[in-house]
């Protein structure tokens, strides 16, 4: 079952614009390859080189910030939306 | 250029003087299809939260560096899409310090390409304007607005256009 992805402003040039796309997946990391393969280019602004989700992306799963879930290997289950909320900060 | 009225430049001012002597932070939104900024989103500075919970990885506190809420965010830029507005850029204020994009500016707006943190680096957000605020002894002093530049990569200095 596909669900919503929202994503912040800042990554739109991604999706031609649209702030969600539904998306397939089973875990989350299977929703970040699917995601990618319709909005190329993305998943290196969400993910590193080891395949962890990058320290200016927070990634919540109806709300909940995948951190305190399984990170990306958290499953979707029955959830509604992912949302990508980037971190930002300086100083 | 930073397009943006002069009713927000002034919204960003007053939260910098209400939160002085530590720093402001919030979002640059107007409207989806315009290209002008007409609302300073304010959003709350976390970073006291973070340095007391975590010193050795947020050794600074909210005097010297700003971290938004990043549920906050997650509301704002919800709401943004409900109004029809656009996130522009972030803006932030620095406290009895002059306006510039400083080193923790660019380390915390960018990412190492290839995984060294001493290696290359891109903008996080390549299209974000960045607003600085100077907030001397309290009273907002001016602002200065930075962008990335590819060709430069780094962030410059960019001219603001304040339409009232």
């Amino acid at each position: 079952m596909a669900v919503k992805v929202n994503i912040p402003t800042m990554l739109r040039t991604h999706t031609g614009g649209n702030a969600s796309v539904e998306i397939d997946g089973v875990t989350l990391s299977e929703v970040f390859e699917n995601l990618e393969a319709e909005c190329s280019g993305i998943k290196e602004r969400l993910v590193d080189e080891q395949g962890r989700v990058r320290r200016f992306i927070n990634v919540y799963l109806d709300g909940e910030d995948i951190r305190f879930l399984s990170d990306l290997d958290t499953e979707v289950g029955d959830a509604k939306e992912v949302s990508i909320v980037p971190a930002v900060a300086g100083g | 250029m930073l397009q943006i009225t002069k009713a927000a430049l002034e919204s960003v001012f007053s939260h910098g003087e209400e939160t002085f002597p530590e720093e402001c932070c919030g979002c640059l939104a107007g409207p989806a299809d315009g290209d002008e900024v007409t609302e300073a989103l304010r959003c709350t500075n976390i970073q006291n939260r973070l340095h007391e919970k975590d010193p050795e990885h947020y050794p600074r506190t909210a005097k010297d560096a700003f971290n938004i809420d990043p549920l906050e965010q997650m509301k704002i830029e919800e709401a943004a899409d409900e109004k029809g507005l656009k996130l522009f850029g972030y803006y932030h204020s620095h406290p009895d310090c002059e306006s510039y994009f400083s080193a923790e500016d660019t380390r915390q707006a960018t990412y190492p390409t290839t995984g060294d943190d001493d290696g290359p680096r891109e903008p996080i957000w390549p299209d974000a304007h960045q607003l600085i605020a100077s907030v001397k002894a309290g009273k907002a002093d001016y602002a200065k607005a930075f962008t990335w530049v590819g060709v430069a990569e780094e962030f410059v200095e960019e001219e603001i256009e304040v339409s009232s």
